[in-house]
């Protein structure tokens, strides 16, 4: 019996769910037709227009939209203006409660917070496809073409220590001990740099690309979509997976779409290319079964816990989501 | 999910595309479309489907050299896509100088693109008052050409009906196979150009039934192709098309020694499929780079379904698909259209591939 079927509600925004974001209430669904839903309560229009990037901040939520606006919404009802950038696509926004709003539009990222604004902004050869705040808070990654660009938050040094690796790179995270950056490229592939020492590592073996990834039981392991299972890389020594293979963990045959880890414990949650979502236990290998495949076979596009780690959230492309209470 | 047709636009600077996107755009079709573009300002339309991009070719490390993408296009796609129902399709123009191949191969080589788009057509515009001085000085604008499915002879107003003929000839002498418009001031009914199925090579075959069925010089010889194409004028076309002396009026030494031409191969002998896969993967491996486009369809032995491929550069697909009709010849057909082919050697190699 799917936990869905007991524990869940199903929801319907008849719109593709471009993220699931983790707030101070418990979750809020996104959808690309510029909408808010907090708790699965009745979507809001907040951009005048499509949401292409999503992510947390100070308990709610800052998107940024084909409207060229950065906007901070709360459950409560209040949505803040950021910034406002007419005529551009606002296509990646990262945030850290610390550092601010990191957002991209082309080659530029703005660096923002409420009230005060724009504080930096940092210019790039290639259009930057991916930001991630250091779990300080104190540096920016921002991945392109041909590497990844660490910036300083607040200082105005005009370059940036350069992780170069041919190709495009699509995504960046910082493992949560801040000594390893890890992307995914077009390649079907990843890779990754350890800060100490720029050690390079390559990590392939994918069929499709990898466009989610979440940091596992604190860092001990890289969950990555992009492969018929779940797979794994060990960070469990100062090599993270250098001459480490990876762990194909769970899956019932679909492509993995979207993972997200526990916030406190070591497990995984995962969505699949049929729809199904799946939870998996890293210290016993127990597989609970969250939401079958559906009729329409939609892949899942978002999924996360909330911050208390008591309820998952996911949709789908085709707009259809479920909010779960986990059990104890 | 149906996979939503997109139309690359490419011509060199000045050809008429913005004139013709504006048309595109505000003729009532009844159609929408979202249209990425790189020259912003030029288009006069206000549209919140008009989207704005650098181009940004990345190289693919898949140990293919001349393998080559459009990063901006994958991501603003994928990006349009997951708002399905606002368009139609999706126009992607070109900047003048820009080589078409990263555009093309985009769609053979994103998984994401290749799921939910299908690449309709390449329509080029030329000047038809400019083409020749442009062919000797730009390898673009002979690439263009050479990408294209569809060509527009734009501007024909501003030459005479002899230079006319030897725009047709230059234009044919690189790719025999486009369906060729001619046009003042790019106007011409937009359902000619757009969902057309034009890179599909069944449609081609449809449309178009000469298309390499032509007599047994034809792969020796690819001078002489265009005599065979007079039916590819369409309405538009208000000259002469007595073209059985085009060679002579044609200014051979326009385009120098290096330029597009065409090879055409065929066999009415089936091919032994894994012979012919192999020379193919092995040809476009040592050739890619000179290889713009191929298109053919095959007949294997003991094979009842067609075996369809294409290919730009080194990126080759190809697959089984329809069974060969109850009565069709089954006749394999491979054209190539690149730079520094040697029609005489490919016909050897590909007639070594005859079961």
């Amino acid at each position: 019996m799917p936990l869905m079927d007991d524990n869940g509600q199903a929801l319907d925004f008849d719109a593709f769910i471009e993220a699931v974001v983790p707030v101070r209430e418990g979750l809020a669904f996104v959808t690309t037709e510029g909408q808010i839903s907090f708790g699965g309560a009745e979507a809001r229009q907040v951009h005048d227009g499509g949401i292409l990037c999503a992510a947390a901040y100070d308990g709610g939520i800052v998107t940024g939209g084909d409207d060229g606006c950065v906007k901070l919404t709360k459950a409560d009802g209040t949505v803040q203006d950021i910034a406002e950038l007419p005529g551009k696509w606002i296509e990646k926004i990262t945030a850290s409660d610390g550092a601010g709003i990191a957002f991209a539009t082309g080659k530029t990222v703005h660096v923002a917070r409420p009230l005060k604004g724009v504080f930096r902004t940092i210019q790039h050869d290639n259009t930057v496809q991916s930001l991630a705040f250091d779990p300080k808070g104190k540096r920016l990654a921002c991945a392109h073409y041909n590497g990844v660009s660490l910036w300083w938050v607040n200082s105005d040094a005009q370059k940036p220590l350069v992780l170069g690796w041919k190709g495009a790179h699509t995504l960046v995270t910082w493992s949560p001990d801040g000594k390893f950056v890890m992307t995914a490229m077009q390649e079907n592939s990843l890779h990754g740099w350890r800060i100490a020492d720029l050690a390079d590592m390559r990590m392939g073996g994918y069929p499709s690309k990898t466009k989610s990834v979440a940091w596992v039981d604190k860092g001990k392991y890289l969950a990555t979509s992009g492969a018929e299972a779940v797979i794994l890389w060990p960070f469990t020594d100062k090599n993270g997976p250098m001459g480490k293979s990876g762990l194909q963990r769970f899956g019932l045959g679909a492509v993995c779409t979207a993972v997200a880890a526990h916030p406190k414990q070591g497990v995984i949650a995962a969505g699949f290319a049929d729809g199904a979502v799946l939870l998996y236990r890293t210290d016993n290998d127990q597989e609970i079964l969250v939401a079958g495949r559906t009729d329409e076979e939609a892949p899942v596009s978002a999924i996360a816990f909330s911050r208390d780690g008591k309820q998952l959230g996911f949709g789908r492309e085709d707009g259809t989501a479920g909010l779960v209470q986990l059990p104890g | 999910m149906s996979q939503i047709p997109v139309t690359v636009l490419t011509g060199y600077l000045g050809a008429g595309k913005t004139t013709l996107l504006n048309r595109i755009l505000t003729e009532p079709h009844g159609k929408k479309y979202a249209v990425i573009v790189n020259e912003f300002g030029e288009i006069g339309i206000d549209n919140d489907l008009v989207v704005d991009t650098d181009e940004e070719v990345f190289e693919m490390n898949n140990g293919c050299i001349c393998c080559t993408v459009r990063g901006d296009l994958i991501r603003i796609i994928s990006t349009l896509l997951k708002r399905p129902g606002r368009f139609d399709g999706i126009i992607v123009e070109t900047t003048g100088l820009a080589d078409p191949a990263p555009v093309a191969q985009t769609f053979f080589v994103d998984e994401d693109v290749r799921a939910k788009t299908q690449l309709d057509a390449v329509i080029t515009v030329v000047d038809a008052k400019h083409l020749l001085l442009r062919l000797a000085d730009s390898q673009e604008a002979q690439e263009q050409i050479g990408f294209a499915d569809i060509i527009l002879i734009n501007k024909i107003d501003l030459v005479t009906p002899e230079e006319l003929k030897q725009v047709e000839a230059a234009v044919k002498r690189i790719n025999p196979y486009a369906v060729i418009h001619y046009t003042e001031k790019a106007q011409i009914d937009v359902n000619l150009l757009l969902d057309r199925g034009a890179f599909d090579l069944e449609r081609i075959l449809e449309a178009n039934p000469g298309f390499l069925a032509e007599d047994d010089h034809h792969h020796h010889d690819h001078d002489h192709h265009h005599h065979h194409h007079d039916h590819e004028c369409d309405e538009h076309c208000g000259h002469d098309h007595d073209h059985h002396h085009h060679e002579e009026h044609a200014a051979p030494n326009v385009i120098h020694d290096k330029g597009v031409t065409s090879v055409s191969l065929r066999s009415d002998k089936p091919l032994i499929g894994d012979l012919f896969t192999r020379w193919i993967g092995d040809l476009t491996q040592e050739k890619g780079p000179d290889i713009l486009r191929l298109k053919g369809i095959l007949a294997f032995e003991g094979e009842d379904q067609r075996f369809v491929v294409q290919g730009v550069h080194m990126i080759l697909d190809g697959d089984l698909q329809k069974p060969w009709g109850e009565n069709e010849a089954r006749v394999s057909r491979l054209v190539l259209i690149g730079r520094n082919l040697d029609p005489k050697d490919l016909n050897e190699q590909f007639q070594a591939c005859v079961a």
